[in-house]
C-alpha cells in the first residue's frame, strides 16, 4: 500500500513517513502544496494524508482539482483548523476523513487502515480469503490459524492482494503500490516475491493470468 | 407615542405653539366681537333714544304728550329691561315712561358724566337683576326753558346670549381647526421622519439577520450617516474575519509543533511518555479553549449575519454520512419550512450542529435523525433542530456532567470533551438554548433553538 504524506512542517512529514513505513506502508512525502498535487496527479495512491494549511498551494484546493481529475484516492485530512466549518469545507471539497492536530499516532494509523479498507469496499478490519485471515490493525496473516512470517515486501504484497480480493493487477500496479517514487522498479522481481509468498501460504490463492497478471481468489469449494 | 423620541417632541412644540396662539386668537377675536355687538346695541338704543325724542311733545300746559313707537315689544313687558322715561329736570311728577316699568322708578347711576351733547350712557342693573344699558339725553323741550331727561334702555342679557353662542361656535370651529391643525403636524412629523424610521428597521432586519447593510434612497441630510453605518458595518464584519483568521493562524502555528512533539516521545520510557502526553494533552486542550474564547469574543456584539438552515443541515448531514460510514444520519424538515434563516454566522451554525452531531455519531449504533422546524413563541421566533440517536443514552447526572467544561463520560472515543461546552458558549452568544433528553429509541435526544432571522 502505498500512501502519500503531504505536510508542510519538515519534522511532522518526517515523523508521519517514519510512522507509516513501520507499520509497513510505502510512503512519498511532499513538502509544499505544488509538490503534494503533482504526486497525487502522476502516481497511483492508496491513501494521501493531506494537511489543509499549505504553501504554495493549500489543501482544499489540492482536493478539489484532484476530485475534478477523477483521482478518487481516500484522503485524510490534517487540519489544525478543528471548528466544524473548516472540516465541513474539506469534506465537502472531496476529503473522506479528518484529523485534528495534535493527534496520537494510532488515531492517524486507524483512520488510514479504515479508509483504506472502505475503499476496497471491505467493511471489517479483519480480511479473509479461503483459509487466509488478515488483520488490518495489527498487519498479521494466518493461514488456517497458522501465524504466517512475512518479510516487509511479502507482507505489502499481500496485504495490497487482499484488498483488491478477485481482481486482476498487473505487475507494474504491484511495483506502483509496492514500491517507493524513488525506487528503481523492475517488475520481474515481483515474480519472484511472488513465487515466495506463494510457497508460505501453502495453498494455492494467487492465480497467475497470463499475459495479465495476478489474482488472489480463494478457491470455489472454499468460498 | 414615546416621550423621548424626535417625533414627540417636535409634536410638543408644535402643539404648545398652536394652543397657545388659538387661545390668544380666540380672545382676540372675542373682545372685537363684544366690541362690535355692543357698540351695535348702543346705537340701537340711541335711535331708539331719537325715537323717543322725536315722538314725544310737551302741550302747553306743561304735561307731555306723544306714544313712541318703538317698534319693540319688549318696551311694554313687565320688567323685561327694555324701558324708556321722560322727565322733566327738577320735577318727578311730570314724566312719562313705559308700560314696562309700571310705575317703577327707572335705575339711574347719576354718577356718569354727561358728554358735551349733554348724553350720557351707562351699564346698571334694574330691580329684577337685569344689567341694562341705558342711554339717556337731557334736552329742552317745547318753547320753555325747562330740560327734560329722555332714557332709553336695552337689556344687555340678549347681547351676553349672543355674544355667548358666538364664543361657543368660535371655540367649536377653532377647536376642529387645532386637531386639524395637530392631525397635520403628526402627519408632517411622519413624514419627515420618515427616512430616519425606515433605516432603524433595517438596522433591526440587519441584526435579525435579514440583511447585511442599509439600503436605499436616504434624505441628503441623513445619507452621510447611513453610509458612515454601513461602514461601521463592513468594518466590523472584517474585524471578525480577521480575528477569525488570527486565531486559525494561531491554532495553525501552535498544533503543528504539538503534533511534533506528540508523535516524537513515543520513543521515550514509557513514565515519561505519559507524563509528557498528559501535559501535551493539557496545553492542547488549554489552547482549544482559550482559541475557542477568542473566536466567541470576536462574534460579541458583532453584527449578526444570517444562515439558511436547510442548506447548512444538508451540507453537514453529507459530511457525517461520509465520516461516520456505520451510522446513517438522516434529515428531515417540513419543505413549508426550507425558507428557515438562523440569526447568526454559518461557521457558528456548523459549530453547534457539527458538535453535537459528532457526539450522536460517536455513541449511535445505527441511526442519527436530524429534525429541523421553524418555531414561534412568547419570545419570538426561532429554528428548532432536534438531534436523535439510537446508542446508549445517559441519565441526568451524566447529562448535567458532560454539559461541564472538558468533561467527558467516555474516554475510548477521541475528543477533546470541549464539544458541548463550546456549544453552550455559542449558544449563551446568540441567546440560544440547548436541552439534553432521553430519546424515544433509546438514546439522547438533543434538542438546539436558535433566533430565527426574517
Amino acid at each position: 500500500m502505498r500512501i502519500l504524506v503531504v505536510e508542510d512542517d519538515i519534522e511532522l512529514n518526517r515523523q508521519l513517513v517514519e510512522m507509516l513505513e513501520e507499520t509497513g506502508y510505502v510512503v512519498d512525502k511532499a513538502l509544499d502544496g505544488e509538490e503534494g498535487h503533482f504526486l497525487g496527479t502522476t502516481e497511483p495512491y492508496d491513501a494521501v494524508i493531506l494537511d489543509v494549511g499549505l504553501p504554495k498551494k493549500d489543501g482544499i484546493t489540492i482536493l478539489e482539482e484532484w476530485r475534478e481529475e477523477d483521482l478518487n484516492m481516500p484522503v485524510l485530512m490534517l487540519t489544525a483548523r478543528d471548528r466544524w466549518s473548516d472540516k465541513v469545507a474539506g469534506i465537502d471539497a472531496g476529503a473522506d476523513d479528518y484529523v485534528a492536530k495534535p493527534f496520537h499516532v494510532e488515531e492517524v494509523l486507524a483512520r488510514i487502515r479504515a479508509l483504506i479498507r472502505r475503499s476496497s469496499g471491505l467493511a471489517s478490519s479483519q480480511i479473509t480469503c479461503g483459509p487466509l485471515t488478515f488483520d488490518t490493525r495489527t498487519s498479521k496473516a494466518q493461514i488456517a490459524g497458522r501465524q504466517l512470517k512475512l518479510t516487509s515486501l511479502e507482507l505489502r504484497l499481500l496485504t495490497y492482494l487482499l484488498h483488491h480480493q478477485g481482481k486482476i493487477i498487473s505487475r507494474t500496479e504491484l511495483t506502483e503500490h509496492l514500491y517507493d517514487q524513488d525506487f528503481d522498479r523492475d517488475s520481474n522481481t515481483i515474480e519472484v516475491f511472488i513465487g515466495r509468498l506463494r510457497k508460505k501460504l501453502g495453498v494455492d490463492l494467487i492465480e497467475t493470468v497470463r499475459g495479465m497478471g495476478y489474482r488472489l481468489q480463494a478457491a470455489e469449494n472454499e468460498d | 407615542m414615546k416621550t423621548n423620541t424626535l417625533s414627540f417632541r417636535i409634536f410638543l412644540f408644535t402643539s404648545i405653539w398652536m394652543l397657545v396662539s388659538l387661545i390668544v386668537v380666540a380672545i382676540l377675536v372675542l373682545q372685537d366681537y363684544r366690541r362690535t355687538v355692543e357698540r351695535q346695541f348702543e346705537d340701537l338704543i340711541s335711535a331708539n333714544l331719537y325715537n323717543l325724542m322725536g315722538s314725544i311733545t310737551r302741550e302747553a300746559d306743561g304735561k307731555l304728550q306723544g306714544k313712541p313707537l318703538l317698534g319693540d315689544g319688549r318696551y311694554q313687558q313687565y320688567n323685561s329691561g327694555w324701558y324708556w322715561s321722560v322727565n322733566l329736570l327738577g320735577d318727578k311728577d311730570i314724566n312719562l315712561s313705559s308700560s314696562s316699568l309700571a310705575g317703577s322708578d327707572m335705575p339711574v347711576l347719576e354718577s356718569t358724566k354727561f358728554d358735551s351733547d349733554f348724553q350720557r350712557s351707562y351699564r346698571i342693573d334694574d330691580e329684577v337683576g337685569n344689567t341694562i344699558l341705558a342711554v339717556e339725553a337731557r334736552v329742552y323741550l317745547g318753547e320753555g326753558n325747562d330740560i327734560y331727561t329722555f332714557r332709553a334702555t336695552g337689556n344687555m342679557g340678549v347681547l351676553d346670549a349672543d355674544i355667548s353662542r358666538f364664543s361657543q361656535r368660535l371655540i367649536l370651529f377653532l377647536t376642529i381647526f387645532g386637531i386639524g391643525l395637530i392631525a397635520t403636524s403628526m402627519a408632517i412629523v411622519r413624514f419627515g421622519l420618515k427616512p430616519i424610521r425606515f433605516a432603524t428597521s433595517q438596522l433591526a432586519d440587519i441584526r435579525n439577520g435579514k440583511t447585511d447593510r442599509i439600503k436605499g434612497d436616504f434624505p441628503q441630510e441623513i445619507m452621510p450617516l447611513i453610509e458612515e453605518t454601513n461602514a461601521l458595518i463592513r468594518s466590523n464584519q472584517a474585524i471578525v474575519e480577521r480575528s477569525r483568521i488570527q486565531v486559525g493562524n494561531l491554532a495553525h502555528s501552535l498544533k503543528t509543533p504539538l503534533s511534533v512533539l506528540s508523535l516524537e516521545v513515543k520513543n521515550l520510557p514509557e513514565t515519561v511518555k505519559q507524563k509528557l502526553l498528559s501535559q501535551l494533552a493539557a496545553m492542547n486542550s488549554q489552547i482549544q479553549s482559550y482559541l475557542n474564547r477568542a473566536m466567541i469574543s470576536a462574534r460579541h456584539g458583532a453584527i449578526t449575519s444570517r444562515t439558511d438552515v436547510h442548506s447548512t443541515l444538508k451540507r453537514l448531514v453529507r459530511t457525517f454520512n461520509k465520516l461516520f460510514p456505520g451510522i446513517s444520519f438522516e434529515y428531515e424538515m417540513p419543505p413549508e419550512n426550507f425558507d428557515a434563516v438562523f440569526a447568526g454566522e454559518q461557521q457558528d451554525f456548523e459549530e453547534i450542529i457539527g458538535n453535537i452531531l459528532e457526539n450522536s455519531g460517536k455513541f449511535a449504533l445505527h441511526s442519527v435523525e436530524i429534525k429541523s422546524r421553524k418555531q414561534i413563541d412568547d419570545t419570538g421566533k426561532f429554528v428548532e433542530i432536534e438531534i436523535i440517536d439510537d446508542g446508549p443514552g445517559l441519565n441526568r447526572s451524566e447529562i448535567d456532567y458532560v454539559l461541564k467544561r472538558g468533561n467527558r463520560l467516555d474516554e475510548n472515543n477521541p475528543g477533546t470533551g470541549l464539544g458541548l461546552s463550546i456549544v453552550s458558549d455559542i449558544l449563551k452568544e446568540y441567546g440560544g438554548t440547548l436541552h439534553i433528553d432521553a430519546a424515544y429509541i433509546g438514546g439522547l435526544k438533543v434538542k438546539v433553538q436558535l433566533p430565527a432571522g426574517q
